[in-house]
C-alpha cells in the first residue's frame, strides 16, 4: 500500500493553489515557514517513503499534504533519472544545480507534470508564491537527496540510482 | 612549496580534494580564468556560462597531492537562483570584479554577503580584479581593492587571464591557504601574501570533501 503524508491537520498553514505551504527544515531563501531541526518535515518523508511510493501507478489522496508528497515524488525521480551516469558526487552535484536552473511549471503552465492534480491559481500573486515554494522545496529536496544518493567518499549509492529507472505513475520523465 | 600539476587528471593518489567556488558579475572573466588554470587556455571568443561546469587540476603543496575542484558558474542575476548545492563544501572561494567596469567591483559586497550566507564560516577567500592587461581601461584602483579586501580580511591580487599573469598565484594562494588550515598549521605573518587576517584562521578545522573517486568498472557485490 502507498505511503502517506503525517501532515494531515496542519493548522494555521497558507496555502496555493490547493497546496498546503509546509514548514521546511531549510535555510533556503523561499515562502516556506521554518520548521524545528529535529522534525520530520515533507521533504524527509518523500525521500523515506520514495522507494516504495515510486512503484505505484495510483495515488489516493487522503489529504493537501498527499498532493505535495506526489510532486516530490515524481521531483526525485526526475532528479535521479539526471544522476544517472554521474560517477561521482562532483557530477552530480553539477547535474542537480543545473536541472534546479530550470524554469519550474505552476498548474496551468506547460510542463507542469500533473494537470487536475492542484487547482489553478487565482492570480499572478498566488501562481508566483506557489512557483517560488516549489523552486525551494525542490532545492531543499535535491540537496538531502544527494546526501542519499552519494556515499561519503563519493561514489553513487547505487541503491538509490538504480531507480532512475522507474516511472512514478506512468510518467514519462522528460 | 607547492609546485603545479599537469593539465589533466592522471590517476593518481589523491590525498585532499578542495573545492574553489569562482563568483562575480557577468563576463568579469570567471571561465576565463579557470580555463588559465585548469588547461592553461585562453579563447578570445567566449561565450557566457549556462550553468555550472567544474573543472579539476591536481597538484602538488609540500609533498601531499591535491585535487583543486574549481567551480564555476554564470554571473547573470536569473542564475542565482540555486546556490546551496553550489556552495556546499566549499573550502574556498575566488571574488572576481573585472577592473574596467567598476560596477563589478560595487557589486562585490553583494557577492561576499551571498557567500556568508550560504558557505563554511572558514571559507578561505580571494578577491580578483581581472584584466589587468586592460590597463588604459582601468576604472578601479588598485588601492580601493586593497582597502575592502584588508576591511573584510580578504587575500587580493589583480590577474590577466590573457596574459596568464597571477592566475596561477592567485589559485596557489587560496590553496596553499586551505592547505595550511586542513594541516592546522601556523603561518607566520610574513607567509600571508597580501592578506593580514589569514593567520586568524590557522588551526580552524575545515571540512575537506573527501576523494571522488570513480566507481570500478567491475561490478560490486551487495555492500
Amino acid at each position: 500500500m502507498v505511503y502517506h503524508s503525517s501532515f494531515v491537520n496542519e493548522d494555521g498553514v497558507s496555502r496555493a493553489c490547493g497546496c498546503s505551504l509546509l514548514p521546511l527544515k531549510s535555510h533556503i531563501k523561499g515562502p516556506a515557514p521554518v520548521s524545528d531541526q529535529d522534525r520530520t518535515d515533507i521533504v524527509d518523508e518523500a525521500i523515506t517513503f520514495f522507494r516504495a511510493n515510486v512503484f505505484f501507478r495510483n495515488f489516493d489522496i487522503k489529504s493537501p499534504a498527499d498532493k505535495l508528497l506526489i510532486y516530490l515524488t515524481f521531483y526525485i525521480n526526475v532528479a535521479l533519472k539526471r544522476l544517472e551516469g554521474c560517477r561521482t558526487l562532483a557530477e552530480g552535484t553539477k547535474a542537480i544545480i543545473n536541472l534546479g536552473l530550470e524554469k519550474v511549471p505552476v498548474p496551468g503552465e506547460s510542463g507542469f507534470p500533473f494537470p487536475g492534480l492542484f487547482p489553478l491559481p487565482q492570480s499572478h500573486k498566488e501562481a508566483e508564491l506557489f512557483r517560488n515554494y516549489l523552486k525551494q522545496i525542490r532545492e531543499e529536496t535535491s540537496g538531502r537527496l544527494l546526501s542519499v544518493a552519494y556515499r561519503p567518499n563519493g561514489t553513487p549509492n547505487k541503491w538509490w540510482l538504480a531507480f532512475a529507472k522507474r516511472k512514478f505513475m506512468n510518467i514519462i520523465i522528460p | 612549496m607547492a609546485s603545479g600539476g599537469g593539465y589533466g587528471d592522471a590517476n593518481q593518489k589523491v590525498d585532499y580534494v578542495f573545492k574553489v567556488v569562482l563568483i562575480g558579475d557577468s563576463a568579469v572573466g570567471k571561465s576565463q580564468i579557470l580555463a588559465r588554470f585548469a588547461r592553461n587556455e585562453f579563447s578570445l571568443d567566449s561565450k557566457a556560462t549556462i550553468g555550472v561546469e567544474f573543472q579539476t587540476r591536481t597538484l602538488v603543496i609540500q609533498h601531499k597531492s591535491v585535487k583543486a575542484q574549481i567551480w564555476d558558474t554564470a554571473g547573470q542575476e536569473r542564475y542565482r537562483a540555486v546556490t546551496s548545492a553550489y556552495y556546499r563544501g566549499a573550502v574556498g572561494a575566488m571574488l572576481v570584479y573585472d577592473i574596467t567596469k567598476r560596477q563589478s567591483f560595487d557589486h562585490i559586497p553583494r557577492w561576499l554577503e551571498e557567500l556568508r550566507n550560504h558557505a563554511d564560516k572558514n571559507i578561505v577567500i580571494i578577491l580578483i580584479g581581472n584584466k589587468s592587461d586592460l590597463e588604459n581601461q582601468r576604472q578601479v584602483p588598485t588601492e580601493d581593492a586593497k582597502e575592502f579586501a584588508e576591511k573584510e580580511g580578504l587575500f587580493f591580487l589583480e590577474t590577466s587571464a590573457l596574459e596568464a599573469t597571477n592566475v596561477e598565484t592567485a589559485f596557489m594562494t587560496v590553496l596553499t591557504e586551505i592547505f595550511n588550515i586542513v594541516n592546522k598549521k601556523n603561518l607566520a605573518a610574513g607567509d600571508n601574501q597580501g592578506n593580514g587576517n589569514a593567520a586568524s584562521l590557522s588551526g580552524k578545522q575545515i571540512i575537506v570533501p573527501g576523494t571522488a573517486q570513480e566507481i570500478p568498472k567491475r561490478s560490486m557485490c551487495c555492500q
